[in-house]
């Protein structure tokens, strides 16, 4: 039985999808990675790109000793899949996401870079703002000592987003969908 | 996200497979984990 990798969101951490993974747990090694700069794992000194998400995958699966996974993805997550799908083909079987959007254009990029800006947030979402800050607080990085790191991380995250894409269709709070992609 | 961009991209994937959870909204703590499950223990095994 391949071993399965859960990939949480944007602002999202690992303890998001514990429920998921004990449902999933039945035969196979279910592994749930908390990505850079969420929850409890620090902030690094670099920028929060999808291929420094996926690099510390593969990183987590050979410390596991997991030759190959099948890997399913929350939104952002997803995306981090959909690209070790493509470009580490060897380690991974399948991939599965879940509102993951995958039309972009510059419009939409920049509209859900704005929704990231931590000063929106905190104004208009005030208590999304302090479930962020205690759920990412617990283990501040060192380039945010003074800083609550959910607003370092969702700062970041901004320039993480895809920005190329050739439709413009968009409803990035419609619905979701689970989109599998093949071995 | 949209089911247009799903079916454009599912297409594009040789063995995609697309499914649909109605009424679903995006933050996950929205999600029913039962039917989520389900759909990833089908897929998956």
């Amino acid at each position: 039985v391949t071993d399965l990798v859960l990939l949480h969101g944007a602002l999202g951490d690992a303890t998001q999808l514990a429920p998921l993974a004990t449902r999933l747990g039945d035969g196979r090694r279910v592994v749930v990675i908390e990505l850079e700069g969420h929850g409890a794992t620090p902030l690094r000194d670099r920028p929060l790109r999808i291929e420094s998400f996926a690099d510390d995958v593969i990183a987590r699966l050979d410390r596991q000793g997991i030759a190959r996974a099948d890997v399913f993805g929350y939104s952002m997550g997803g995306y981090v899949a959909l690209y070790l799908a493509a470009t580490s083909s060897a380690r991974i079987a399948r991939v599965a996401t879940l509102a993951t959007k995958l039309a972009w254009t510059p419009e939409v990029a920049a509209r859900e870079s704005a929704m990231l800006d931590p000063v929106v947030i905190r104004t208009k979402v005030p208590r999304f703002a302090a479930a962020l800050e205690a759920r990412h607080t617990a283990r501040a990085g060192k380039r945010c000592s003074r800083t609550p790191r959910s607003s370092c991380t969702s700062s970041a995250l901004a320039h993480a987003l895809p920005t190329r894409c050739s439709r413009a269709s968009h409803s990035p709070f419609g619905s979701a969908s689970v989109i599998v992609t093949p071995r | 996200v949209t089911l247009e961009e799903c079916v454009a991209a599912v297409r594009q994937l040789a063995g995609g497979e697309l499914e649909v959870h109605p009424r679903t909204q995006h933050p996950f703590e929205k999600v029913s984990l039962d039917r989520l499950a389900r759909s990833l223990e089908e897929f998956f095994a």
